[in-house]
């Protein structure tokens, strides 16, 4: 339980939902024992928090690569066009 | 014309001499042989097709090609027709390889047998690039196995296409109308001329270099699609191979595959169908995830509930120590009506001894071991039938008694109970399985804790072991003791 709470925030999103989908699965159709029951919740809770940030994550922006002068690569960002 | 050269007539006297000829078998047998000698091997012939006719029934294809005012005609067989890489057009210039040159008796005619067929003027190119193609799918490029799955939520989009363009602007628009808040990476390319498939192969590179984003789109369209070479270029299709993230092409073409489309991990037609492949649509994304928080929710709320009823049900059983104090009062009443009908008068005393008792009861409320220290003493007084009663009586006590303490603390977590683990997840159901000092868990109806242990009481009974909370939110009582007061 402990090292789940640790590694979920390395999960993708798709990770995230498919692990989701199955905690939940379980939790509908098995009948898991109280603790059971209380860890896959907390995880399911722990997935959507990730799902969540997942989807947020990121704002619109759009960039540009370039290389300058010398050969570099830089990203340089636009006015969203 | 009659067949023999018989005179029509004689007018004059002498008969004229009248020239032999070979039989019609003999000169169709010296044309073929002079042909046979002129065109002893397989020879490519250039020219303009001038006719081209498949015939619906055979399928073979009757064509004429043309130089100047030079005009020749040729059959290609079905089965070399299907063959052929490229539509004929009338008009085209052409290359044949013609297979044979013969004389068909039946229908006194020339025939020219043609067995392959290609555009001339790009011709060379075709067969190059047709060349590389064999040479690269023999590599394995183009095979399946290596196309790989597009990420379902890529954090940003990487793009490899001129700009401007009306396909960086389709790929923006829908990409933006899909899910607003992501983030592109455009590498600016060159896609048509001399330069562009350097151009298009390095900014694949690039983008792999800087490597932020998840998925690439290489886009070309929207204007004329005769222009394709950049992407039929062995550069830019081994960039795509080697590169580590997933490459979406979007060529823009129809009627031919480039080479980059084959190496591509998903080929689509336009611009707007990269974006789509490329980029879920955000409502479709919350709503999946809000129907499994609600599933989630319901999963857990309802094994709750059912352990809420296994609970109340052991409760109902037993009832909270007040509860409990006020059955063994009954049985208490009950058996001291029995000892009295039992022993009548005689043990006048020891009824009078059990009133007493159930009057200091009354007074102290006194905790069940109490009680029951009490009632096996009184029981330790009374005939040995009534005595097996109590026995079974205490034994139903402890039994629901373990039952209780085993489901109550989750059942009752929303009134203010916690649940304690201990580091691995177990949780604590005894205070003997605990020591001062260890940490654990404590979990509330809303949110939890981490705990450290300052002291562990084992006497039996709820509410004997002294914690306290260490760091963390929430409310920093323990399980809460049964507290007498209120009834």
């Amino acid at each position: 339980m402990s090292e789940h709470v640790v590694d979920v925030g390395s999960l993708s999103f798709e990770e995230a939902l498919r692990e989701l989908q199955s905690v939940v699965a379980e939790l509908e159709q098995s009948s898991p024992s109280l603790d059971a029951a209380l860890a896959g919740f907390e995880r399911g809770i722990a997935l959507l928090r990730v799902l969540h940030g997942r989807l947020d994550e990121v704002e619109k922006r759009v960039e540009v690569l370039e290389r300058d002068a010398s050969g570099v690569l830089r990203i340089r960002s636009t006015g969203g066009k | 014309m009659p067949p023999t050269p018989v005179s029509r007539g004689a007018p004059s006297g002498a008969p004229p001499s009248i020239p032999r000829g070979i039989g019609v078998r003999a000169f169709v047998d010296r044309i073929r042989l002079a042909l046979d000698e002129n065109f002893p091997a397989r020879l490519w012939v250039e020219g303009e097709l001038a006719e081209w006719n498949v015939h619906r029934g055979s399928g073979h294809a009757y064509l004429a090609l043309k130089e100047g005012d030079a005009r020749v005609e040729a059959v290609i067989w079905s089965s070399r027709r299907t063959a052929l890489r490229f539509e004929p057009a009338v008009g085209a210039q052409v290359l044949v390889l013609v297979s044979k040159v013969d004389f068909f008796p039946p229908q006194g005619r020339l025939r020219v047998h043609v067995d392959r067929m290609e555009p001339l003027g790009q011709g060379a190119d075709h067969l190059a690039r047709e060349e590389l193609r064999r040479r690269l799918q023999a590599e394995g490029l183009f095979a399946e196995e290596r196309k790989r799955q597009l990420p379902m939520l890529p954090r940003a989009v990487g793009i490899a296409t001129a700009r401007p363009s009306a396909a960086l602007q389709d790929l923006l628009k829908t990409l933006d109308a899909r899910f607003a808040a992501r983030r592109v990476l455009l590498r600016p390319c060159l896609v048509q001329g001399v330069d562009a498939a350097a151009d298009v192969a390095a900014a694949i590179d690039d983008l792999n270099r800087d490597g932020s984003v998840d998925v690439i789109v290489v886009a070309r369209g929207g204007g004329s699609s005769s222009d394709l070479r950049a992407f039929d270029d062995e550069s830019v299709v081994r960039a795509i191979a080697r590169s580590r993230i997933p490459v979406v092409s979007a060529v823009g073409h129809e009627s031919d595959v480039s080479l980059a489309d084959l190496v591509a991990d998903l080929r689509v037609a336009t611009p707007t169908a990269a974006a789509n492949a490329v980029m879920p649509q955000r409502a479709k994304l919350d709503e999946a995830i809000a129907g499994l928080a609600v599933r989630l929710r319901n999963a857990a709320t309802g094994r709750i509930r059912l352990a809420r009823r296994e609970a109340e049900t052991a409760e109902a059983r037993l009832g909270d120590p007040r509860a409990r104090l006020r059955d063994a009062r009954g049985e208490i009443d009950r058996l001291v009506a029995h000892a009295r009908d039992v022993v009548s008068g005689r043990v006048r005393g020891l009824a009078t001894s059990v009133l007493a008792l159930e009057a200091r009861l009354d007074a102290t409320r006194p905790q069940v071991p109490v009680l029951r220290a009490s009632v096996d003493a009184l029981g330790a007084r009374l005939d040995p039938a009534l005595r097996a009663r109590l026995a079974a009586a205490r034994a139903d006590l402890r039994r629901e008694g373990g039952r209780l303490e085993a489901l109550s603390p989750l059942a009752v977590l929303s009134r203010g109970f916690a649940v304690a683990r201990r580091g691995d997840g177990t949780v604590v159901r005894t205070a003997a399985s605990i020591a001062p000092g260890d940490e654990l868990r404590l979990l509330f109806a809303e949110g939890g804790a981490r705990a450290s242990v300052l002291d562990v009481d084992t006497s039996p009974g709820p509410g004997g072991k002294a914690l306290s909370v260490a760091e963390g939110a929430g409310p920093t009582a323990g399980p809460e003791p049964g507290r007498g007061g209120e009834s």
